[in-house]
């Protein structure tokens, strides 16, 4: 199997590779797994007035799951959170053109995204709970 | 070709402990009976049973060999399916702590730093060996009536994916420790 052109160039010169403060109220943090593989993905997001300022991700695993969670991140910024919810796994998997078997690695950076928003999206409301008492 | 009942072919009871002994021998003795080398006097259809016979006790033999294997077989037999796909059944936590794990393990990899990648590597064998075990004791708890979304069957996927992860990162591990 060959990896597309797309997918060489994110796993070569990865994007955004790093970590945010996950303890940080504006950070929101998603890790998610393949089990049959045993590859892990956290992907990080930075929010300012409902805006991802910032992305970052760490990737143990194939080219293909490196590469969706490099464009991930690309794409995630400058994005509303509403916004950043409508990347969807078939988007990534198409624009680095995934052969079926790697689909899944496009699936784990569409479920990351969901858990870092949710991950924020939970901190922030425990923040107003925290204001109102 | 696909191994129907790795158990049944080398005539072992189908469960998850194994006699590893009996399993050399069991495959030993069989091999002899089939090896190749005693049909090249008889007809060309024998041969090839002979040796198509042979690849399947070979792949039956290194399915339960591999206690991971042997576990999935076991599962597989009772039409109980692994897990696949992504990970929604592992708490959040326990992917954290895979995630630093990892991290840890690509963090001395790149610095080199070989006590360090021997101590993580050891901590990794010693949880690999105790998740092992947990597995067999799961599929050996597993009753003729447990479904897929029996506790049995539950722990054992669990199990199964830890060690998935906890495998790729002993691969890590490894592939830093040899010598480019």
């Amino acid at each position: 199997m060959a990896y597309s052109d797309k997918v060489i160039d994110h796993y070569e010169h990865p994007r955004n590779v790093g970590s945010l403060d996950k303890d940080s109220p504006e950070v929101g943090t998603g890790v998610v797994g393949a089990p049959e593989c045993g590859d892990v993905m956290k992907l990080q997001i930075q929010v300012e007035n409902g805006v991802i300022v910032d992305a970052k991700f760490k990737t143990f695993g194939c080219g293909s799951a490196i590469a969706s969670s490099s464009l991930a991140t690309e794409w995630l910024k400058g994005r509303s959170l509403d916004e950043a919810t409508e990347i969807k796994n078939s988007d990534i998997a198409q624009e680095l053109a995934l052969p079926p078997v790697k689909i899944h690695c496009s699936v784990l950076a569409e479920d990351a995204i969901k858990q870092a928003i949710e991950d924020y999206r939970r901190k922030q409301q425990q923040r107003q709970e925290a204001e109102q008492e | 070709m696909p191994v129907q009942d790795p158990f049944a072919l080398l005539g072992l009871p189908r469960r998850f402990a194994l006699d590893e002994d009996e399993l050399h021998r069991r495959h030993l003795e069989l091999s002899l009976r089939h090896h190749p080398d005693r049909f090249v006097l008889r007809p060309e259809e024998e041969r090839l049973q002979a040796e198509d016979e042979m690849a399947r006790l070979n792949e039956a033999y290194e399915i339960l060999r591999d206690p991971v294997r042997r576990a999935e077989a076991l599962l597989a037999l009772r039409g109980l399916p692994a897990a696949e796909g992504t990970d929604q059944t592992s708490d959040p936590e326990f992917l954290m702590e895979m995630m630093e794990l990892k991290e840890q393990a690509a963090e001395a990899a790149a610095e080199r730093d070989r006590p360090r990648l021997m101590e993580l590597l050891c901590r990794i064998n010693v949880k690999l060996d105790e998740e092992i075990a947990a597995l067999g004791a799961a599929v050996d708890r597993l009753g003729a009536e447990d479904g897929p979304e029996s506790t049995a069957a539950a722990a054992a996927r669990a199990h199964l994916t830890e060690i998935a992860y906890l495998r790729s990162t002993r691969d890590l591990l490894e592939r830093a420790l040899i010598p480019a």
